[in-house]
Parts: C-alpha cells; structure tokens; sequence
C-alpha cells in the first residue's frame, strides 16, 4: 500500500498543482458578465437596487499599502457607489508600500482597457507616466487620497484630505481638549510630505488662533507603533507636564496611547489621533485617546467613481471643458475631516456605516446627477 | 551527482508497481525538469485567456492574450529575469542570496545620487554597478573565507545596504530630479516598445547564461560544487573563487536592475526591491532549482518568472483581490517543490 502511494506521488503532485492552478482561476471567477451595449437600462422610478450589474462597464481603484485597515472604507465606498450605478468594479494594487510594482499594475489596468481607473499614486513621480499613459490610451483618471499633480500629470480631478486643513482641525479640537494653553507633543513621520503639512496645519493654528499652546516637540514614531511609543515614553518623561498630545498617521495614536498607559497618564494627557482605525476607535471607547481626525476615504471613491461614470455618460466633463448638459468636475476637492469622539463612536465601527453618519449632502448629489443619465436616453427616445 | 541530503535511508524493493509514469518519463522530466513548468505556464494562460474572453474590440481576443496585456507583462517578466539569472548560478553553487532587494535599491540611490552630482550617465551606471559588485564580493569572501552560512550572510548584508538606503532617505527625502536624458536611459522606445532595451537585455542575459551555464567549463563548475563541494574540491575546483565569483555576479545583475529601476521611475526610494528576494528564490524554485544546490536551469529560472507574473497579471485581470494572489503564489510555490521532491524519491525507488 505504501509503495502504492509512494509511486504515485509524483501523478499526484501534477495533478495536484494543476487542480490548484484551475482552482485559483475558478476562485478568482467573478459573475458572469452580460454582453451588453453601452446603455443600462434603469426603471425611471427608482435607483439601481439590483445585485447584477446592468452594464459592462468596469471601473477599477488602483490603491498602495492595500493591506492597511485604512483602504477598507474606500473599497467599501468604491462597491457601494458601483452597486447604485449598475456597474462592475475592481479594488487593487500591491499589499505595501510598493510604487514601482503599483506602476506595473497600473500597466496591466490600463492594458484591460476599463471605463476609468482611480489611482492613490504611492509616489507621484514614479506613477505620473503610467497615468499618462493611461489618459492617452482614453482612459479617465482621477486621483484619490494621493494627488499626481498637474501639469506633469494628466489625471483629471484630485480628490482626498487637504492635510494642511486636516491639521487645522485636529489643532482645533486639541487645543479646546486643554483648555488653550499648555504643552504638547506630536507624532509624526517627519519628511513624509502629507504628514508635514498636518504638522504644519497644528502648528499654524496654535500661532493664530491658540497662542498659549506651545508645542515642544515633534517625535518620530516611524509610522510603527512601537517606535511611537518608544520616542513618546521619552518625551513624556522629558516633560511630565505635557498637557496634549498629537498623532498625525494611522498608528502615532496607538504608539502615544501605549506610552501613556505604560505611565500612568491616560487620560491626564488630552490625545487627538488621527484616521478611524479600529485600534484608535478602542482606544477612544477606553478614553485613552480623546478625539481622532477620520478622513472621508469612503466619500472619495464614492464620488470619484460617480464622476467617472458621468463623464463617460456625458453629465460631466473634464474641468475647464464647456460641453452643453454637462457640468464641469471640479479639479481637485478637499473630502474634509470629521471628529471621532466618544459621542459618535460607534458610527464608525463599519466603514460603510460611519461613512452614512458623515453624510455631506453634496456627495450624494454628485451621485444622483452621475445616476440620471443612467435612465434610458431620454432625449433620444422623445 | 550524490544523493541529496534529505534523501530516505533505504529504497523499497518496489520497483514495476503499477504507477502510471515509466522509467522513461520520469528520467525525461528530471533531465529536462522545464517540461512541468511550461506545461504549468500553458494550463495557466489557457485558463486566464479562456476566462477572460472578450468581444469588446480594446480587449480582443480576451483580456488576458491581448496585445497589450501581454506587452504590460513584459517589463515585470523582464526585471525579474535579470535578477533571477544572478540568483540561479548562487543557487545551483549552494548557496543563497537574501540581499539582492536591498542591493537594487542601494545601486539605484548610487546611480541616482551620481548622476545628481556628474550629470554623467556613464559614471552614473558604473556607480550603481560597482554597489553591486562589491556586495557581492562582501557575500563572497564572508561566505568562503569566513565560513558564514549563506543565509545569515546574506541576511547581514541585506540588512546592510538597505540600512544605508534608509539613512539615506530618511535624512534627505527620495532622490530625484534627474536630467531627461537619464530618464531617456529606459524610456526611449525602440521598435515602437518604450522597455524594448530592458526587454531585449532581458531575453540576451536569459540565452546566454543558460548557453554558459550549461556549456561553458568554468560555469559548470558551480554544479559540481552544488552537488558535491568536497569532491569538487579534490577535483581541482577552486571552489572559493568560483563560489565568490557567483555571488558577484549575482550582485552585478540585481545592481543593473537598481540602476534601470531608477531610470524607469525617476526616483530612488526607501522601499525599491523589498521583498524581491523571495519573490526571485521562488520563481528559481518554481523553475526547478534546488536550496540544497546542485540543480537548477537559467531556462527554468525564466520561466519561473514568467510563470509567476502570468499567475498575478491573470488574477489581477480576474478581480482576485491582492492579499489572496499571495495565498495563490504560496501555494503555487509549495506544490512545485512537492513535485520535485516527490519526482526525487521515486526515480530513487526505481
């Protein structure tokens, strides 16, 4: 029996590997796709509500690091938005931090020739080719979270955080925390250029608005929680009588949190974080960390892929452009930030859900006006 | 050759069992070990290419075999290549490369910063070269002459270099900024194709490795030290100064893929090459190389890779999200080595 098997292991390997190829092809097998002309047919009473898209369209987000907890709520926007318009939709890039093989998805999008890319580009320089690339292949692009911009770069529209204004707020809020006057610390990357501007953003806002703020330093936690709580455990010593604290990317929170726990000073220390990650929304329920600046990535797939349907669907064109019945995409939009706090918590606990709470109206406008050209040519059939 | 080092004490008196494979085919898969490969790699593009079939004229035949997906495949196939060939002679050698990421980055940020200060595309290509060169000489001399394991030499030195890339652009950002006619270097098109000198430089290394590697006396000489290092020493090799020798190679090659990557991208960053280690170890592998050495073609290397990016770009097409294209490479990568150990064993057995 054993010598049985023994001779057929190598029959077995091949099968073996050739069943797994299959099977991940299989695996990787989305609903069958409708042959269908460019015009979705929608009931003139209500939205899309059907589970199968109406049309062969296919957008797809290009995102980086698509790994982090951050990226879940702009899928989640980029599958909803799609859902409502009737159309097929694609999330992908490299798991880390990766430009350069962003860039060769990027290729290989552009050659699936889709009806519009998003891209968060990792780094602008290295993307802006293949975003040109793309343009010229007739392809829109618009740019989420990320800019590449112009006028090297052919991207239509930018839409993401206004980091400096992020900072703004987050200074706003922190310095009501300690009541206008005190020390405080931030937590940055220093050199990441988003994350310079929101220090920029703290720091502008305490010299105009908050003069008794004074902040004593800006450590560098590395984007990694252990080496935040590290640089803060020193400077919290350095200064026992720190009166705020500041995160500006996705895990200075956890890093400021986990010092100051360590020290005995949670809640003694007024924390703002930043981004609604699950770790930072813990922290808020367990008043370790006072209030975090949520940006609105769910929003900015939302929108962006709206824009992209009606720009191919003639309700909007390019910025600049004049096109009768059509109103121009704004170039860039600021999504803006909200205040996560112990008040609003638990509206963020699924990134769809938060994003509903965070409504802006104008938003879904965008959406409405994307969705009633989906309605079957009116002026044509008159 | 000798048998391996994991092999099995005694062979079963099993010999004529019904099995389904002769003694003629399994002695033509092991001699010729690219056949499952190329088999895989056809199975693989019928699938994404019948998967993925289009009318839409931008798409014809099928998403997957269309000319321009095939032509965006191309210069991912191609990196890989160049790096895969160096990674191979290690391997067969018996020995191991873990710091080729690092060297590419730190010969791009090299080259970047040379021809920040020159201007001159010459010294700038020569800078990044030599990184690689004397990488791989550091590899060489504290593996033969030190008696390191490969793997934890290697793992110092990746650790090294991207040490120095990070310091580097930690202190002043990226490098950036290059003259247009660096840029030009991997850009220009020739016959129409912007990475046609990658591609080509590609396709000439892969050719004439596996002429060399397979013909050529003094390259041979890795295999016999793969398989057997004491008696190929007591044969005349100079294993030290072949075995150095490989690794500086494979230094050479990783550092000319750092010096296109910086070309092709217009920047040196922090993060160029992470991960490419395993990604090249695995394509090897894939291709029927061996950790234990002594195995291994520059053909099976290259159809490694291409393997492996044809794997991606089909799931890519296919919507399959990023974190389970790795699940699919894992196991892609666990059954081509159970292959191979399975195919090992039983021609022992007859």
């Amino acid at each position: 029996m054993r010598a049985v098997l023994r001779c057929n292991r190598p029959a077995l390997a091949v099968v073996l590997a050739l069943t797994m190829v299959a099977g991940l092809l299989a695996a990787g097998c989305p609903k069958k796709q409708e042959v269908a002309g460019p015009a979705p047919s929608v009931g003139a009473g209500g939205p899309a509500r059907t589970e199968t898209p109406k049309s062969d369209e296919e957008y797809v987000f290009i995102g980086i690091s698509t790994g982090a907890e951050y990226w879940l709520a702009a899928k989640a926007g980029l599958e909803d938005g799609a859902k409502e318009l009737g159309i097929r939709s694609q999330f992908t890039g490299p798991t880390t931090q990766n430009a350069t093989e962003q860039a060769e998805v990027m290729a290989q999008i552009t050659a699936k020739k889709p009806a519009g890319i998003l891209i968060a580009p990792g780094r602008p320089d290295t993307l802006t080719p293949y975003i040109n690339a793309a343009v010229e292949a007739g392809i829109p692009v618009i740019c989420l979270d990320t800019d590449a911009p112009p006028p090297d770069c052919k991207r239509i529209a930018y839409f993401g955080t206004d980091n400096y204004n992020a900072g703004r707020r987050g200074a706003e809020i922190l310095a009501g925390l300690i009541g206008g006057k005190g020390k405080v610390a931030i937590s940055s990357r220093p050199g990441q250029w988003n994350l310079d501007e929101r220090v920029r953003g703290y720091k502008e806002y305490f010299t105009e608005k908050a003069p008794g703020v004074a902040v004593v330093q800006v450590i560098d936690d590395k984007t990694e929680k252990a080496e935040g709580e590290k640089q803060a455990t020193a400077l919290l010593s350095r200064y026992p009588d720190l009166a705020g604290f500041a995160g500006v990317n996705a895990v200075s929170g956890l890093g400021i949190a986990a010092a100051l726990k360590s020290l005995d000073k949670a809640g003694k220390v007024k924390v703002v974080a930043m981004d609604g990650d699950t770790g930072i929304l813990d922290l808020i329920a367990d008043g370790v960390i006072d209030a975090s600046i949520a940006q609105r990535q769910y929003w900015m797939s939302y929108i962006g892929i709206a824009y992209l349907y009606g720009l191919n669907h003639g309700v909007f064109c390019k910025p600049g452009e004049t096109k009768p019945g059509a109103e121009p995409i704004p170039a860039v939009i600021d999504t803006t930030v909200v205040e996560v706090n112990k008040t609003n918590l638990d509206q963020f606990r699924t990134p769809s859900q938060g994003a509903k709470e965070t409504l802006r109206q104008d938003f879904k406008d965008v959406m409405a006006k994307a969705k009633g050209e989906a309605k079957p040519e009116p002026k044509a059939e008159s | 050759m000798s048998a391996p080092p994991d092999a099995p004490p005694p062979a079963p008196p099993s010999s004529g069992t019904s099995a389904g494979l002769s003694k003629p085919i399994l002695d033509l898969l092991a001699r010729y070990r690219e056949i499952i490969t190329v088999a895989i790699l056809v199975v693989g593009c019928l699938s994404f290419h019948l998967l993925t079939l289009s009318s839409n004229p931008d798409n014809w035949p099928s998403i997957f075999a269309n000319p321009s997906n095939l032509r965006a495949m191309l210069v991912p196939i191609a990196m890989d290549v160049i790096v895969a060939v160096g990674m191979l002679i290690v391997l067969v050698c018996g020995g191991f490369d873990l710091s080729v990421g690092s060297v590419l980055a730190l010969a791009g940020l090299a080259t970047g910063k040379a021809i920040n200060a020159t201007g001159s595309i010459p010294t700038a290509v020569l800078a990044g070269l030599t990184v690689g060169l004397v990488v791989g000489l550091v590899n060489g001399v504290v593996v033969t002459r030190f008696g390191v394991n490969p793997l934890i030499a290697t793992l110092g030195t990746m650790s090294v270099a991207r040490g120095l890339v990070l310091a580097d652009t930690q202190a002043h950002g990226n490098t950036r900024g290059f003259p247009d006619a660096f840029k030009e270097l991997a850009w220009s098109p020739v016959f129409g194709l912007d990475a046609a000198k990658l591609i080509l430089g590609a396709l000439v290394l892969a050719v004439v490795g596996d002429l060399l590697l397979r013909n050529s006396r003094w390259l041979r000489q890795v295999y016999y030290i793969g398989g057997n290092e004491s008696a190929a020493r007591l044969s005349g090799i100079n294993v030290p100064v072949v075995r150095a020798s490989a690794y500086m190679i494979c230094g050479l090659l990783a550092a000319l893929a750092g010096v296109y990557t910086t070309s092709r991208y217009g920047e040196a960053s922090g993060e160029a090459g992470v991960g490419l280690e395993l990604r090249i170890i695995a394509a090897c592998v894939i291709g029927g190389a061996s950790l234990s050495g002594g195995q291994g073609t520059v053909l099976g290397a290259v159809l490694g890779c291409i393997l492996m990016n044809v794997i991606a770009n089909g799931l890519t097409g296919r919507g399959v999200e990023p974190a389970w294209q790795q699940v699919a490479m894992g196991t892609i990568l666990i059954a081509a080595v159970t292959f191979d150990t399975a195919l090992t064993r039983l021609r022992r057995t007859r």
